[in-house]
Order: C-alpha cells, then structure tokens, then sequence
C-alpha cells in the first residue's frame, strides 16, 4: 500500500479527495505567502513613511475602505453567481497590485497609504473566500481533520513570504519585492480555476443562495450575533498587540530596511513554530480539547501575557505576548474559528462570511483606532496602560467564546430536532393579525387547496371576521370546501341558526354528509331528536355516521342507545347492523355491553371485530383481555387489538409480559412491546427494561424502542445514564461487527456477496436505531431522530452535524469511542478484501451472528467462495422459533437453504453468477 | 421450489424494489407466488388490468404493444412493475417466448405486506421519485403543467413526439423499465 494512500485513508479521503487536498493546500500556501510579504511590505513601508503613531488614523481609513468594497462585492455576488464573486475578487487583487507596483517608485509616500489600505481591504478578503471554498468542499467533522492541515500549508507558505521579505531586504528594495505579489497572486488565480470544477459539482447539492441581505441573515440569528461578537473581540486583541508590538519594533529598528528585515526575521520565527504546531499539535488538540477550548487558548495566552507585560513593563514581555498570540491565532485560532462558521446554513454562511471577516476586522481596527486616539492624543496616557486595557478584552472574549461554543451546540441541535415541531406553538401564532389577515384573505381567494388549509387552521383563531367567512364557505359548490367549513364551524363552535348545515346532512357527499351530522349532534338544540329520527329510519349510511357522532358523546348515547336497540341490531345478524352494534357498544358503559361486545369479538367477520376491537379500546374493561391477546397475532387487526388493549393499563402488563417471554409468535411479541411502550406506567416500564440487556438483538430492539417512546412521552428519563451509555457502547460495538463487512462487499459483482454485504448493513443500521434509542432514554429524544437519519448507513446523509451534536452530548470517552467506530468505517475501501479468506471470514461472522437471515444469506452466499468448507454449517444447533401463522420461522429460511447446498442453482441466471 | 433468499435475489432484479433492504424484501418473497409458463401462453392482454408485477426466473417472454413488439425479458428482469403502484390496464400483452418459471408479486399482497412495513414503503418511494427526477431532467418540457380545461393540447402535441395519451404511456413504461432500450437508458441516466 503507497503512502499516500495510507496517508488518505487516515483522512477519510479517496484518492480523488486527497489530490483535491493537494490543490487546496498549495493554493493556501502560495495564497499565505503572496499575504505575508504584502503584510510584511504594508507595515514597513506605512511605519517608514508615516510612524507607527499614524496607525490608528490607518485603522479608521482601511475600515472605510472595507465598507466600501463588501458594498460593492455584495452587488457584483448579487449579480453573479458566487464564483463570480470569487473571480472578480482574486483578478480585482492582480490588477492593484500590478497598480500599486507601477506607482510605488514614482510616488512613494501616497502609494504606502494606499498599499496599506489595499492591503487591509480588498487583499485580505482572499482569505475569507478561500475558507469559505473549503466549507462548501468539506463537512465540518472533515473540516477539524483537514484545516489544520490547509493551515499547516499557509504557514509553510507565510514563512517562505517571510524569508523572501526579509532576504529581500539586503538585495532587493521595496520597489522590487512588491512585484512578487501580482505574480503570485496570478497562480492563486489559475490554482482556483482547476479547483472550482470540483467545486461547483459539490456545490450544485447546496440550496441557492438567499435572498435575503448580509444584515438580515446576521440580525435574525442569536448564534451569528454571538460569533460576530467573538471575532470583533478577537480581532481587537489582535490589534491591541499588533499595535504595542509595532511601537516598540520601530523604537528598536528606526531605519526602513532595518524594520522590514526584523518583521520578515519575526514572520519566519512566527510561521516556523505555527507550523510545527499545525502540523504536530493542531489537529489532536482540535480533536481532544474541542472547539471551546481550542478556541480559548488565544485569550487565555494574552491574559496571562498581558498581565505580566502591565506587571514587568518591559517591550520584550510584549514581544513574547504578540508571538505566543500569533502563534496561537494562526494554529487553533484560525482552524476553529473557520469551523464555527459549520453551524450556519451553507447558502447563509456564503453570503455572509467574506463580509463578516473583512468588515468586522477593519471596523474592529477602526473602533480600536479611535479608541487608541482618545487615550494616548486626547486623555495623553502612557501605552503601557494600553496592555492593562489588552488583558480585559481578552477576558471578555473568552467570556464571549464560553457562550458561542454552547451556541454552536444548541445550533445543531436545533437543526436535528427540525423533524420534532412544537404543535403548541401553532394556535398562539394564528392569533397574531397578520395570521388572521392571511386566513381571511386565503379564505377569499377561491382556491380550493388555500381554502381548506385556511379552514384548517381557522378553529385555532376565533375571531368574528373569521367566522362570518367560514360561514359563507358553506355555500362553495365544492363538496371539500363545505365539508371543512362544516368542521371549522363545529372547532369555533358556531351554531347553525339558520338551519344550513342540517340541510347538508342530505348531501351526496359523504365527507360533507359526516361533517354535516357531527355539527348538528354536538350544536344544534334538536341534536337528539334528529339522531333518533335517523337511528330509526333506513337509511344506514346517515345512521352509521349519526352512531359514529354519538361516540363522543356518552350522556347522549346512554339515552338512545338502549338495550332493546343493540339487540335488534345484534338479532338482525346484517353486516351493517353489527357494526353499528359494535360502535354503539363503544359510547356507553351499560352492564349488558360487555357480554355483547364479547360476542362481536369472536364474530368471524374481520370488520365487525376490527369496530369491536374500536369500542373495546374506547370502553377498556380487563374482563375482555383474554379475547383480546390472541387477536395480537391476527393479520389485520394486530394494531386495533393493541389500541384496545393499551386503555387496560397495568391489569394488562403481566399478560403481555408473558407475549415478550415467547409466549406467542414475534408478531405477538413486537404488539406487546409496543402496547406496554403506549401503557408507559413504571410497572410497563420494567417490563420492557428487562429486555435491554438480552442478547437477542430483536428483543434489545423492541425494549429500547418502547422505551424511547415512553422518553418521548413522557419527557423524563427512563433508565440512568450510566446505563444509557453502556448500552449505546454495546449497540455501537455491534455496528462496528456489522458495518466492516457491509463496507467491504457494497460493490461486489457477485449478487450472493452483495446481498450478504446489504444483509451487513441492514444489521448495521439496525445497531445504529437500537443504539440512538439506548441514548434517546435519557436525553432528549427530538434532536436524535436527527441523529439517527444521519448516522444510518443506508442514508447518504451528511453525518457530521451528528457527530458535532453528540460530541457535545455525550462524555468525551463515550464520544471517543464512537467516532473510533465510525472513522474505522470511513477507512474501508469497498472492493478490498473480497476474495480468500477474508471473504470466507466475512460468512462465518454472519454464521456466527445469531441472526436467521443473516445465516441463511451465509449458507447461499458460501455458495460463492471456491473451497469454503460447508460442514461449519452442520452444527447448525438452531432451535425452532415460533412465528406468526402463515409465516416461515426464521431459522426454518436457514435450513431451507443448507438442504438447497446439495443442489446445483438450476436458476444461475436469475438468481446469481457463482 | 425456490428458497427465500433465492426469491429475495430474484426480487431485487425488480427496480422498483432494488433498493429495499433485503429483511424488508423477505416479507415479499413469503407472499411471492411461483408461476411455470409454457410457450405461446398469454400472461396478460393490453386491457386486463395491472394487478401483479412478475419476475423471469427462468425463459423468456415478449411484451407487446399492437402487433409491435417493445421488449423482451429473460432472467432477473422484471416486467409490468407499475401494477403494484398503479391498477390501470395493461397496455401491452406479455407472451411467452420460451418455457420456464415466474416470480410473481400480486399487488393486493404487496399492499398487506407493505401496509406493516414503513420502511418498504419509503424506500419504493424513494426509487420512484429517483425515477421522475430523471425522466423530468430528461425531458423538461414533459414535466411542465398544462394548464386545465385545453383539450386540444392533446390533439395539438401529436406530432414527431406523438400524443400526450402515448407519451403518458411511454412515461410509464419507461418506470416500469419495459421501454425501448434507448429511452428506458435514458431514463435511468
């Protein structure tokens, strides 16, 4: 195996990846390289020109400067799609700088200015483009393993600028090296050319760009406002250092070429170290500390440096504090804080990164500018009191950090709760005006789908405007309109005076018909005697919805549902009349019903036992619960048994504890799962903890899903945390067994392999959902649904949200161990291993395995496997399982295939090529 | 008699159903029926209706529109896949060629399997919206909506593309991948 594939593999790269990387890192190198030396050039031609006590006037101007361009980029992105952007902005950079090396000899004083500001505006937006090129190509989990790597290569490019600067300086003068820049900034240029046709492949999955403005995205989100916060505060950290580091450089060095061989002498130590630690450090420190952390190393060095350079007063301490912060910045600082900008909606993030970094450093320039001027011209104090002024800003900044990396946390856990919605949320919002000035006009509009969404949400807003219009819908010549009218009217409980919805209840439309008659039992003051009319007269489908209105109302169906008239109906044995025997049973609570609902029960009709097994979920009464149980297991009606039984409570919970014993079929098994999940008491609870530790997979399945579920209801923790964890381990563990041999047979030519390797990640998958569901019993289970759809190895989802949000969830060991298994999936390249041994290793794991069809698929696919010895097989101990009826049981599908091992595969064609 | 992991291999054969999971397909092949054919045997005419998707295990059969002949199907291909989604007729016979078996899927039992199984259910949705996606990439100005109420624009569109009526039917077949070669490729792109 070549090095460079190893290389890729630990980075979770194919080749096509790693050769992307390769252009990516060299862009950044030249990039960083082109930016020190316009850096390096910048400072001391301003400082021999003007003094280091002009730069606050420079801060302010640059800041104006940047306004203006991020102003007239953001019309060139607007009218350009991003690469546009991108473009005009690097051949924008070549052009000036080809300007400005022309001017310099021949006006030297007004091109510094100009260098500076150019420098400081449009040249140091590349950087932020470039970053932003590298979101969009990487996820932010690739991002931690990989920026450090692009930094690595921009420091290894800003110590080549450096040295270039600083050997410059004796051969070369100012008006020399400045040539440099056009021409590099010429090859960044046709570097990111090659590299945006992988580019705009990715980004054709990303989401158009918003319409939305900068300001916009920025005001209405709390975690953008945060971040924004931090980089302002790091950035007047920056300048604050830069600022003391820069008078005392140029009180040592007072000649021009002095100064620019001791700030080039400085870039090469700066870059030198940054670059052992980006290469060393970086990435493990990224890794293990976290963003937080990571991020709070910059603050943390300058407050402790700060403090003593205010302490010794001596230039030196700020010398060593301006290096360990630049050290700092360009290591953890600038891989982390371009991973923050991962918790932003790509589309957003692009449109507002470029001018969120240049804007929010030359404003924070500016601010400290001024604030420089009004201390030191203004007030006249020392600029040693500016080092104790440094040491607060940067305990506000990590102040600020320690409230952005809990942001970053809960930004993703947002974005993988989107499935979960607050349905509370829903009536307070359509009582706003402008809510019910939408329903009004939605109302009015004539168009049937905007109509019935309307009326849907009308009954949720009351008000007298609405109902006059959900009234006049009552006249829409469409049968749905009328129908929902009829069912907003009964939601804001208006009455019909008129007599308008009685008439309907004659309509040829069943749903307006149903409508229709719901309104007039629960509203209108003839109710009763209207649904005494219909029970009496012969018309069955008005009296099957006048039965089915009367269920929720037990006070009203007591008094017509008598004994006489279930009697009749049961007595008359027509189809009709015994499911209207069986819902009337379920609106009253009368003795004789019990014995009657019995005896729809056990009728052989399946819709009469399924509108029985309705009314006995409505009226529970435990004395019907050993009717009930087998009807668990029956085909069709599994899921109304349940519903019947789940109202018994705890009287049912020793019943169906014998069903999750075996005592019936899986079928049975799965229903009684699900019925105690829905009974949710402590006492169901238990039941279905005991099946968690099983080493049945499908039992452990059914425990951690009910389980889950009752989280979900119940909002509270269902089994310690400790325990949680143990078993997300176990299930991970179980991926990791499932999810290298679904890796390694995804691609095999030999449809027996492949459907063992689909058989693998089934399991896989499987693992995953048990494994989400241990972690869902004690957190909160709406951000890992989330989880789960990305984390499923059958989905092509982007993980890394996932992984960001549960490496904030969980303890660092259990995150570690995890990301381990995940990142081991990563590295398996499909096609390897396929053939020999391994391959044969691959089925006795699935033998092995315990799963029915996971063996089954062994024994076909061994079929495959030239000298695999079949006698492994033979001691096939299998014991029978009961299943449901009419079903094969699982291990009678494995024997049915090693009795098919002696025969040749007569369908080769059809069903396989081995 | 073929086993279950045999049917669940020839099942996947079905591109409707080749991204199920192959647990889910096993409820499947448990309801899955086998058929022998004999030559010259008449699977179904163009106006029976669409009730059962089936699967060549063994042989050949022709499927026809008229008297012209739009495919032939042998081993582990299927035909007539659009009948477990949609109940219309035919449209096109299916003779067979030569004699052997079929695999067949009766709609009625894949619906009671499929009405237990979510999963099953999201990922032939998952196939079939795959499909539409490349068949309207393909043909954009198919995928357009008329506007209701204009009868002639079915009158008008006959032409080199033929009608609306015969692209509706193209349409379907190429899902049901039993369309010509060169448009079914194209569809699947």
């Amino acid at each position: 195996m070549s090095l460079s594939r190893a290389f890729a593999r630990r980075l979770g790269l194919d080749p096509d990846g790693l050769a992307l990387l390769a252009r990516m890192g060299a862009l950044s190198a030249i990039l960083f390289g082109a930016y020190t030396i316009a850096k390096v050039l910048r400072d001391s031609l301003f400082i021999g020109e003007y003094g280091a006590l002009s730069l606050p006037y420079a801060y302010i101007a640059v800041a104006f400067c940047s306004a203006g361009y991020v102003f007239l980029e953001s019309r060139v992105a607007h009218a350009f799609p991003r690469l546009g952007a991108r473009r005009f902005n690097q051949w924008t950079a070549i052009l000036l700088s080809l300007a400005l090396a022309m001017a310099l000899p021949r006006a030297p004083h007004v091109t510094s200015g100009l260098l500076y500001l150019w420098v400081s505006s449009q040249a140091m937006m590349l950087l932020p483009h470039f970053w932003a090129m590298g979101l969009d190509l990487w996820d932010s989990q690739r991002a931690r393993r990989l920026f450090p790597l692009l930094g690595g290569c921009g420091l290894v490019g800003g110590l080549a600028g450096g040295a270039i600067a600083a050997a410059s300086a004796k051969v070369l003068p100012p008006t020399g090296l400045i040539w440099a820049l056009p021409a590099l900034l010429l090859v960044v240029r046709l570097l990111t050319s090659g590299i945006e046709g992988r580019h705009v492949e990715h980004a054709a999955s990303i989401p158009a760009a918003t319409r939305d403005s900068s300001w916009d995205i920025i005001r209405r989100s709390r975690y953008i406002k945060i971040l924004a916060v931090a980089l302002t505060l790091s950035v007047c950290i920056s300048t604050l250092v830069d600022f003391q580091f820069k008078i005392f450089a140029q009180k040592m060095y007072p000649e021009p070429h002095d100064l620019t061989r001791f700030l080039g002498t400085f870039q090469v130590g700066l870059n030198s170290v940054s670059l052992l630690l980006q290469f060393g450090a970086t990435g493990w420190l990224l890794q293990r500390l976290g963003l937080g952390p990571s991020t709070g190393l910059q603050p943390g060095t300058v407050l402790v440096f700060a403090t003593w350079a205010a302490v010794t007063t001596g230039g030196w301490a700020v010398v060593a504090m301006r290096w360990l912060q630049g050290v700092a910045a360009l290591t953890l600082g600038k891989s982390s804080n371009e991973i923050y900008y991962a918790a932003i909606r790509p589309h957003e993030r692009r449109r507002i990164k470029p001018a969120l970094d240049t804007l929010i450093e030359r404003w924070s320039d500016a601010v400290v500018g001024c604030i420089l001027l009004v201390v030191m011209r203004l007030l006249q104090i020392p600029v040693g009191v500016i080092v104790g002024m440094t040491a607060m800003v940067a305990a506000m900044w990590l102040f600020v950090l320690f409230h952005l990396d809990r942001q970053y946390g809960r930004a993703f856990r947002e974005a993988l709760s989107r499935r979960a919605f607050d349905p509370e949320d829903v009536p307070e919002s359509m009582r706003v005006p402008a809510a019910r000035q939408a329903l009004l006009e939605a109302l009015a509009s004539g168009e049937e789908r905007r109509v019935l969404v309307a009326l849907r949400f009308c009954s949720l807003a009351r008000h007298p405007l609405l109902a006059r219009a959900v009234r006049e819908r009552l006249a829409d010549p469409s049968p749905a309109v009328q129908a929902g009218a009829i069912v907003a009217m009964e939601g804001m409980g208006l009455r019909d005076p008129e007599g308008t919805v009685e008439r309907l209840t004659r309509s040829p439309d069943e749903g307006v018909r149903r409508a229709a008659v719901h309104h007039v039992i629960a509203l209108s003051p003839g109710g009763l005697a209207f649904a005494r009319r219909v029970l009496d007269g012969p018309d069955d489908p008005l009296r099957a919805e006048v039965v089915e209105a009367l269920a929720d109302r037990p006070a009203s169906a007591e008094a017509l549902f008598d004994r006489a008239r279930i009697d009749a109906w049961l007595a008359s044995g027509r189809p009709d009349d015994l499911l209207l025997a069986a819902r009337a049973l379920g609106a009253i609570d009368a003795s004789f019903a019990a014995e009657a609902l019995r005896v729809l029960l056990e009728h052989p009709d399946t819709e009469v036992r399924r509108a029985a097994l309705a009314a006995a979920a409505r009226r529970p009464r435990a004395a019907s619960l050993p009717i009930l149980l087998p009807l668990l297991e029956t085909p069709g009606l599994g899921h109304e048994a349940r519903r019947a039984i789940v109202p018994l409570g705890d009287a049912a919970v020793p019943a169906l504890e014998r069903l999750l014993a075996g005592q019936g079929g899986e079928r049975a098994r799965a229903q009684a799962a699900g019925a105690l999940a829905r009974i949710a008491t402590p006492r169901a609870r238990r039941a279905l903890a005991t099946l968690v530790r099983s080493p049945d997979a499908r039992l452990r399945h059914l425990g951690l899903s009910g389980l889950a579920r009752i989280r979900l209801e119940t909002g509270r923790p269902v089994l310690p945390r400790s325990l949680v964890h143990r078993l997300f381990l176990r299930e991970m563990r179980d991926y990791r067994a499932c999810a290298l041999p679904a890796a390694a047979l995804r691609q095999h030519a030999v449809p027996e392999l492949r459907l063992l390797g689909e058989s693998w990640r089934e399991s896989a998958g499987r693992a995953v959902e048990r494994g989400v569901q241990a972690l869902a019993c004690w957190y909160d289970p709406r951000p890992l649904f989330g989880v789960l759809d990305r984390l499923r190895p059958d989905t092509s989802g982007d993980a890394a949200p996932a992984l960001e949000y549960l490496g904030r969830l969980l303890p660092r060991r259990v995150f570690h161990a995890v990301h381990r298994v995940l990142e081991q999936e990563a590295q398996v390249v499909p096609g390897e291993d396929q053939e020999g041994e391994r391959l044969a290793g691959w089925i006795r794991a699935a033998w092995e395995n315990g799963d029915a069809w996971l063996r089954a698929v062994a024994v076909r696919a061994s079929r495959c496997v030239p000298g695999f010895d079949a006698r492994l097989f033979e001691a096939d101990d299998a014991r029978e399982t009961p299943e449901a009826p009419g079903r094969e049981a699982p291990e009678a599908i494995v024997r049915a295939e090693i009795a098919a091992l002696g025969r040749a595969p007569v369908r080769a064609a059809a069903v396989g090529r081995c | 008699m073929l086993t279950p992991v045999e049917r669940v291999l020839i099942l996947k054969g079905a591109d409707l159903l080749s991204e199920v999971g192959p647990r889910h397909l096993l409820g499947l092949a448990h309801v899955a029926q086998e058929i022998d054919m004999s030559r010259g045997e008449t699977i179904y005419g163009e106006e029976d209706a669409a009730d059962a998707l089936y699967l060549v295990v063994e042989g050949r059969v022709r499927l026809s529109t008229g008297e012209r002949a739009t495919s032939e199907v042998g081993p582990g291909e299927a035909f007539g896949t659009w009948a477990l989604i949609d109940g219309s007729r035919r449209g096109q016979s299916a003779v067979v060629l030569e004699d052997g078996l079929l695999l067949s899927l009766r709609r009625a039992d894949f619906y009671e399997e499929a009405s237990g199984d979510v999963t099953l259910l999201q990922e032939i949705i998952r196939v079939l919206a795959k499909r539409l996606r490349a068949l309207v990439s393909d043909r954009p100005e198919e995928a357009r909506v008329e506007p209701e109420g204009r009868p002639e624009d079915e009158e008008s569109s006959s032409g080199p593309e033929g009608s609306a009526a015969t692209r509706e039917r193209d349409g379907i077949r190429e899902l049901d991948g039993t369309a010509p070669k060169g448009r079914a490729g194209a569809a699947s792109k």
